[in-house]
């Protein structure tokens, strides 16, 4: 029986500067929200590593729950030494209710291309406490838990 | 009886884009499905790559997973490189059907010509055990 579900929500930017308005319905399944990761899909191919390519904002449970604040970086191009952490969250979602928020470009103009980024959910549809959900929980990890486990691309 | 098998789906991917459906199923005399790991030929190929996966028809990574959280690269030890699953996932003969779908962008393919690195075939990995 699969309890952990990573559900994603990709967002297209065409130009530069532009925000994107997030009304999206998590599925009534999922009962928490453990953890998220946002990153660069594919589009942009620089050079050297950009720091900050864009802001995202999400509010989970009808803009109940102002949660997530996060820059969003892209690696060098065919960079392998990044790491993908999630970063913890708890976050008890009611059923049917909208994830809302604005994802903002800031890439360099110089640098601009179309690309997606990708915001991975790790959510659950298990109550809290049911089922523990936090691989590292034992570890001092406050802010956040290595979700490929060592050092995965490091 | 060994407690381990890395059991190996195999997948060419014959064009830039392309999107292949999977099915496999697993060895009946494994109890759980450990890990998983997704190899590809090239660094280049992964950018994009996504995969589908579900066991028995449930849903473990929706189509628009990226290949990229499922690989690693050559400075992670052999044991190391798999991602493993957190939750107890059925093995014993389970069905598991997914979806590839190759990160390269169709419109950067010039003219008729083959591109580079076409075809090439994805492995992925599952990492069967008797061991709870």
């Amino acid at each position: 029986m699969a309890y952990i579900s990573y559900h994603i929500l990709q967002l297209k930017v065409e130009s530069s500067g532009q925000t994107i308005h997030i009304n999206h319905k998590i599925p009534a399944y999922l009962k928490r929200c453990t953890g998220f990761l946002v990153k660069h899909t594919k589009g942009l191919k620089p050079n050297a590593h950009l720091p900050e390519i864009g802001w995202l904002n999400l509010q989970f449970n009808n803009l109940n729950e102002n949660a997530i604040a996060a820059v969003v970086a892209c690696p060098a191009h065919l960079e392998v030494n990044d790491c993908y952490d999630f970063q913890t969250l708890d976050i008890q979602l009611k059923p049917g209710a909208l994830l809302c928020g604005i994802y903002t470009d800031t890439t360099p103009i110089s640098s601009f291309s179309p690309y997606h980024i990708s915001v991975y959910l790790r959510c659950t549809s298990l109550e809290k406490d049911a089922y523990n959900t936090n691989p590292n929980a034992d570890k001092e990890q406050p802010y956040s838990d290595s979700f490929y486990q060592e050092d995965k691309l490091c | 009886m060994k407690k381990h098998k890395f059991q190996q789906i195999r997948v060419t991917v014959n064009s830039p884009g392309e999107a292949l459906r999977i099915t496999a199923q697993t060895d009946k005399q494994y109890a759980r499905i450990r890990g998983i790991y997704v190899s590809l030929p090239q660094e280049s190929l992964i950018a994009g790559t996504m995969l589908g996966l579900k066991v028995n028809n449930q849903e473990i990574f929706e189509d628009l997973h990226e290949v990229k959280l499922l690989t690693s690269g050559n400075q992670v030890a052999p044991n190391q490189k798999f991602f493993l699953f957190e939750e107890h996932l059925d093995a014993a003969g389970s069905a598991i059907e997914g979806r590839l779908t190759d990160g390269a962008a169709l419109e950067t393919v010039p003219g008729d010509l083959t591109p580079e690195g076409y075809p090439y075939e994805a492995k992925i990995y599952l990492w069967l055990s008797n061991e709870n």
